[in-house]
């Protein structure tokens, strides 16, 4: 069996240096996908004096189909692409998120239930919900990352 | 799970990267694995056997002596 001695040197340091390019090229593609679609929807927007409706109908479906598309995609590559244990990283945070959620939106409805908060608009309830389970999911995934290999680096 | 992951990779003087590399997965893994954090799955630990020619119980120890 032959060993090598450096960093620089030997199959298995080429082959992750072969990977960690892979990954850099999939970023740069998902970067320029979310990039013309964030684009797509901001020139879909309705005039802000207009008021609401925000989009309209063509970009509106454009981004409900796009963006869970584009989603899906990258999450499919995502697991792909990753080892097991950053695999298990990102599932890992999801479901801590998927909790978090659960549990948050229970909590939340009953004390909308006895007047201990106000009502909130749908548009609000949705905004929280959706900025919730992100801020859980990166939060789990930190802090996973941070127990199971010991940085703090992107996931 | 404890394991000798560490000592094999010294005595072949590789680096957590080379190992990793060797059988497809990132040093990350490796630090966890060898940490004791991830429990490898088992197509992983067959080739983390075949690479150091052993056997899975040499590298892997689950701690129930039977």
């Amino acid at each position: 069996m032959t060993g090598k001695t450096t960093d620089g040197e030997g199959p298995g340091v080429r082959a992750q240096q072969a990977m960690k390019r892979r990954w850099l090229v999939f970023q740069g593609l998902y970067a320029v996908a979310a990039t013309a679609l964030t684009v797509g929807l901001i020139m879909g927007r309705r005039e802000p004096a207009d008021g609401f409706p925000i989009f309209t109908p063509e970009a509106a479906v454009a981004g409900a189909v796009l963006l869970p598309l584009l989603t899906i995609v990258t999450m499919w590559f995502t697991f792909r692409m990753v080892d097991e244990v950053q695999r298990r990283i990102i599932i890992d945070a999801w479901a801590v998120a998927l909790i978090v959620v659960m549990f948050g939106a229970t909590s939340w409805l009953f004390l909308i239930g006895g007047g201990v908060v106000p009502q909130p608009s749908g548009h609000v309830a949705l905004g929280a919900l959706m900025g919730g389970a992100a801020l859980a999911v990166l939060v789990a995934a930190v802090w996973l990352r941070w127990r199971r290999i010991g940085d703090f680096g992107a996931v | 799970m404890k394991n000798r992951l560490k000592v094999l990779r010294a005595e072949r003087d590789w680096s957590q990267a080379e190992l990793g590399g060797r059988v497809g997965v990132s040093r990350h893994a490796i630090i966890a694995i060898e940490t004791g954090k991830h429990d490898p799955s088992l197509p992983l630990a067959f080739k983390i056997a075949r690479l150091f020619g052993q056997s899975i119980e040499e590298i892997f120890d689950d701690g129930q002596d039977d």
